[in-house]
């Protein structure tokens, strides 16, 4: 650049140095300060605030719907299973738990029954089922059926026939899932030794627990038998009948048929 | 030191609304100034003014830094003095007219210089020089002392080339010289 040049950018910075007037200024910075703006609040929430609506809106409408057709509600809510329904009678014991005579209640019922077909059958008892309808008989029976027990057995209370699974589980077998007709000797007589011993006797309970599961596997069940054998008697079928009672007696030596029934069933 | 102009108007696209001030307060005077030396006219130079800054703000989000911010800057004023002066049935004069001696232009009655001489009394010898400059030279010439562009920077916002640029420019200052009397 050469002096000539400097010369002439001096003049030329002397010249007036002229600016924008402050209107246009303040027009210009506003504009810039709209533009980078951010939105109201109210537009900033408006499109999650829709999302919402509609949400709530889908959810009353379905609630609505679901409202109209209630059978499809009631299928739906019917099937829920009872939390008494997985109790199952088990071993038999000597534990007086209250618990177990709530089963027995809940054995006489026909919709306990109904329950437990409907809920899934507790994996380790899977006899249970069968069990039930003689459990519910033998609740039924009057008080002086039991009076053929031996004097052992009678001196336990009725409701424990149920024992808890945790106690079947810490005998570390199967758990038992019925108990067999309180007329039992093959059942009471463990029962007893339990109460004596109470401790102690979680090996014998044990074998007890087990002996039912064989003998349920026997139609042998003395009520059912001397019906079976009445019947006989009453198709005149003496001589099948006569063999019937004679297998009874030894089958269940310790049981006392009552007057009624051996006026049926007796030989002829 | 603060922030470079291509920061601040990164920042500025970015929501930063202080950062378009800062980058207004550094370019407002040699723009304005620019302009109104194009226009002659206060009031129109104004609006183009205006309409220059209006243009810088909504092409923000557009903005990239591949050159420097004053170019990008007189490349949008440039473009809105074409529009103007089209719009006025001017057109930016040639270079053959660059031999005309100022002093001849200044001296038709009638001319441009001669009505900005008018219009503007508090113009010097050399306001009336520049003003009576062929447009192309007199923008060259503003583009670089104002606007503190160099030759390739002129041509680039002037969209000729870099050889055309530098020759607009040296007429012009030779030009401005003479009328001075400092030749």
């Amino acid at each position: 650049m050469t002096d000539s040049d400097d010369k002439l950018l001096q003049r030329y910075r002397a010249l007036p140095r002229e600016e924008p007037p402050r209107a246009l200024d303040d027009t210009i910075l506003a504009a810039s300060r709209r533009a980078v703006a951010r939105p109201s609040a109210s537009r900033r929430w408006a499109g999650p605030l829709s999302i919402a609506a509609v949400l709530v809106l889908a959810f009353g409408v379905t609630l609505e719907m679901q409202r109209e057709e209630p059978g499809l509600a009631y299928k739906e809510t019917a099937k829920p299973v009872p939390a008494t329904a997985p109790v199952v009678p088990a071993a038999p014991t000597a534990s007086t738990d209250p618990l177990a005579s709530e089963s027995a209640r809940v054995a006489e019922k026909p919709a306990a029954v109904e329950m437990r077909r409907t809920s899934p059958p507790p994996r380790q008892l899977p006899p249970a089922k069968k069990e039930a309808a003689p459990l519910a008989k033998e609740a039924d029976r009057p008080p002086d059926a039991f009076a053929t027990l031996p004097p052992q057995a009678q001196s336990m209370p009725a409701a424990p026939q149920f024992a808890p699974m945790e106690k079947a589980r810490d005998a570390n077998v199967a758990p038992l899932p019925a108990a067999s007709p309180p007329a039992s000797a093959a059942m009471a007589a463990p029962r007893a030794k339990a109460m004596a011993n109470p401790l102690g006797a979680k090996a014998e309970m044990a074998d007890a627990a087990q002996a039912p599961v064989r003998t349920l596997a026997e139609p042998m069940e003395p009520e059912r038998e001397l019906e079976r054998i009445a019947k006989l008697r009453d198709e005149g079928r003496n001589a099948e009948a006569d063999k019937a009672i004679e297998e009874f007696k030894r089958k269940f030596p310790a049981f006392r048929i009552p007057d009624a029934m051996w006026s049926r069933v007796k030989p002829r | 030191m603060g922030a470079c102009d291509e920061e601040l108007m990164l920042a500025y696209a970015g929501g930063d609304a202080a950062a378009f001030e800062t980058l207004y307060a550094r370019h407002k005077g040699a723009l304005f100034r620019y302009v109104l030396r194009s226009m002659k006219a206060r009031g129109e130079a104004e609006e183009l003014f205006q309409d220059v800054w209006m243009k810088v703000i909504e092409a923000r989000a557009r903005y990239t830094p591949q050159a420097k911010f004053t170019t990008w800057l007189y490349t949008i004023a440039h473009n809105r003095l074409v529009d103007h002066w089209r719009a006025k049935g001017l057109a930016l004069v040639s270079l053959d007219d660059e031999d005309k001696p100022v002093a001849q232009v200044a001296a038709d009655p009638g001319s441009e210089p001669q009505r900005v001489v008018e219009a503007r009394q508090t113009l010097d010898r050399l306001s009336a020089a520049l003003a009576a400059l062929p447009l192309a030279q007199r923008e060259a010439f503003l583009l670089h002392h104002e606007g503190g562009l160099d030759i390739a920077q002129i041509a680039t916002a002037t969209g000729s080339a870099q050889d055309a640029a530098k020759s607009r420019l040296r007429y012009a200052m030779s030009k401005l010289r003479e009328a001075i009397g400092d030749d």
